[in-house]
């Protein structure tokens, strides 16, 4: 079977916004292959959530094309776009308009003028999928910030999109909701062969995406699967990020003079047994 | 400035359908000067008690005594302005609440309507605003220009010019990059050690609470259920569990290594202290190796 094409292609991005000198994203060039979960990782500013705007059209770009699922990203095609990338923002108090959950999650379908007996279909079927089903007559404000997250979601897959992107979806929410919330992304993502897009400052969310995707400053300065990534620790801590807990382990015990670790990045189960390694054959 | 709380309960729509337990029966002593972290499920009351550090909220039954001043359900609303002043309370995303023409005014404003002259507003903002980091550049810039981080930082600077002798922290670092997190922790570590400004921060991250805070209260449900220092909180990872609470990460890989065998002496609770034992254990032998 010949390689499916991807899914984004991004070719030389140049995003401005008018008051600003420099521009918010700078000539980026990027591809998205399709059913993958790629992370977007950058500190506060770095023209991440941008990138994602720019995808779906909630920002002209000033330069270089862009194709969303088989589509060019121009004005005529945004509404279809919108259909097939979906994006769950970080504030989950801001996406609301419905009375209830079920009426939140039909407004998409109700926009797109979907039949009223299949709209009611899609609507269960997606409130079903995030877990959300008892709550399909509640009002959105009763609810806690995962469960918020999870209706919001339920709305994009209600338009059975092909591409969702989490746009600090997570960054607002307890530990508990940030869980919720991911592990149901994870079970969509198995399950509906969807592709994820998940711009965060959360590193170990990041550590178990297919591939991630640095932007500084504008730039796409890094990319490449996980361990490629991490094991540029001391670059990514100056570019105002962190460095998963394993490798700042790893570079303090180096540092005091253990030096039998691999230098790849270690997740903390591996972490774990090369210490006991270490341990039981010094 | 000491907080204690004798047996406050709160209702919140008291004498409606829609009445809820905010507090229920809470007792808690906040020693001056301290940092304390509260923590605790969504839900849980931890920002109903943060309103009751201010008066923002008064008990429905019980006192709250703040300094020398007692709150009690009859308290009027009049004469809370000093208090307030003692007490800074940054809300979460407290960049929300930016409204005025320019980072210096916004932050003086604070000073001037507790009738502060002009200048000496000033004064204090630029005081307040060079502590978080925010360089006189952006003085006369609309604080609206500003990234995300740099409005949080306004915000608090708005905060500190009020000079509180406790500050309330309602997850301060919510949304921000690790760089933009790990600086606004620092500020308030040194505000603490240096000019001995009591903490109280509300948090998930038990990191946080691990690498700052002197002391614990953990709420559920409206209760306080537990307080004590970190390492007592966290001695207990399956009383946790049972409250929908974590470990730091770095006591949670600790717990696997011993698991796996290695013989650490103590759970460590953040990651520097796991390095120190991890060496500890590590470097005796590598050392008998070499002999």
């Amino acid at each position: 079977m010949a390689e499916e094409p991807p899914i984004i292609s991004i070719d030389h991005l140049t995003v401005r916004y008018a008051e600003q000198e420099q521009p918010a994203l700078d000539s980026i060039s990027l591809t998205i292959p399709a059913h993958s979960w790629t992370a977007i990782i950058g500190h506060n500013g770095s023209g991440k959530s941008t990138l994602i705007k720019a995808m779906d059209g909630l920002v002209t770009a000033d330069g270089g094309q862009m194709t969303v699922a088989g589509l060019a990203v121009t004005e005529q095609n945004i509404w279809q776009i919108r259909q097939r990338l979906g994006v769950v923002f970080q504030n989950p108090e801001n996406q609301f308009v419905g009375a209830t959950v079920a009426d939140d999650v039909a407004f998409g379908l109700e926009n797109a003028r979907v039949p009223r007996p299949e709209m009611l279909t899609r609507v269960d079927n997606a409130l079903a999928q995030v877990g959300m089903t008892d709550f399909a007559d509640r009002e959105p404000a009763h609810l806690s910030g995962g469960q918020k997250q999870r209706v919001a979601i339920a709305g994009i897959l209600a338009l059975a999109p092909a591409i969702i992107a989490l746009d600090e979806a997570t960054s607002m929410l307890d530990p508990q909701g940030r869980a919720s919330v991911l592990q149901t992304m994870r079970d969509l993502k198995a399950k509906e062969n969807l592709t994820i897009l998940s711009v965060t400052h959360d590193l170990e969310e990041a550590a178990a995406a297919d591939h991630v995707i640095v932007i500084d400053n504008g730039r796409l300065v890094a990319s490449g699967t996980p361990p490629e990534i991490f094991a540029e620790g001391p670059a990514l801590i100056d570019m105002g990020l962190s460095v998963p807990f394993t490798e700042q382990l790893k570079s303090d015990l180096a540092a005091g003079g253990i030096t039998g670790l691999p230098a790849d990045y270690l997740n903390e189960e591996e972490m774990a047994d090369q210490l006991w390694k270490l341990y039981s054959t010094m | 400035m000491e907080i204690v709380l004798d047996h406050v309960s709160y209702t919140y729509q008291a004498g409606t359908p829609f009445a809820g337990d905010g507090l229920r029966d809470v007792s808690v002593t906040i020693p001056d000067g301290s940092y304390t972290a509260i923590i605790g499920q969504t839900g849980s009351g931890k920002s109903t008690l943060l309103q009751h550090l201010n008066a923002l909220l008064k008990p429905t039954t019980g006192t709250v005594r703040i300094g020398d001043r007692e709150i009690t359900p009859k308290t009027s609303n009049k004469n809370l302005k000093p208090l307030r002043a003692k007490v800074g309370l940054v809300f979460q995303f407290a960049e929300n609440q930016l409204f005025e023409e320019t980072v210096e005014k916004d932050v003086a404003f604070g000073p001037k309507n507790f009738g502060v002259p002009e200048k000496e507003a000033l004064a204090r903002a630029h005081r307040a605003l060079d502590l978080v980091g925010i360089g006189p550049e952006y003085y006369e810039n609309s604080p609206f220009d500003l990234s995300g981080g740099q409005m949080r930082r306004v915000a608090i600077a708005g905060v500190l010019a009020m000079t509180p002798e406790l500050l309330i922290l309602d997850e301060p670092t919510a949304g921000l990059d690790p760089k933009g997190r790990t600086e606004l922790m620092t500020l308030f570590e040194t505000l603490h050690r240096e000019q001995g400004i009591g903490i109280v921060l509300v948090t998930h991250q038990m990191e946080d609470v691990a690498n700052y805070a002197e002391f614990v209260l953990v709420m559920a449900d409206g209760h306080l259920i537990k307080q004590g220092p970190p390492a007592e909180i966290f001695s207990d990872p399956a009383w946790l569990a049972e409250h929908h609470l974590g470990l730091p990460r770095a006591a949670q890989f600790a717990r696997e290594l011993r698991a796996k065998g290695l013989p650490l002496p103590d759970i460590p609770l953040t990651e520097q202290a796991l390095a120190a034992e991890v060496l500890a254990i590590l470097r005796p032998r590598r050392e008998a190796d070499h002999e």
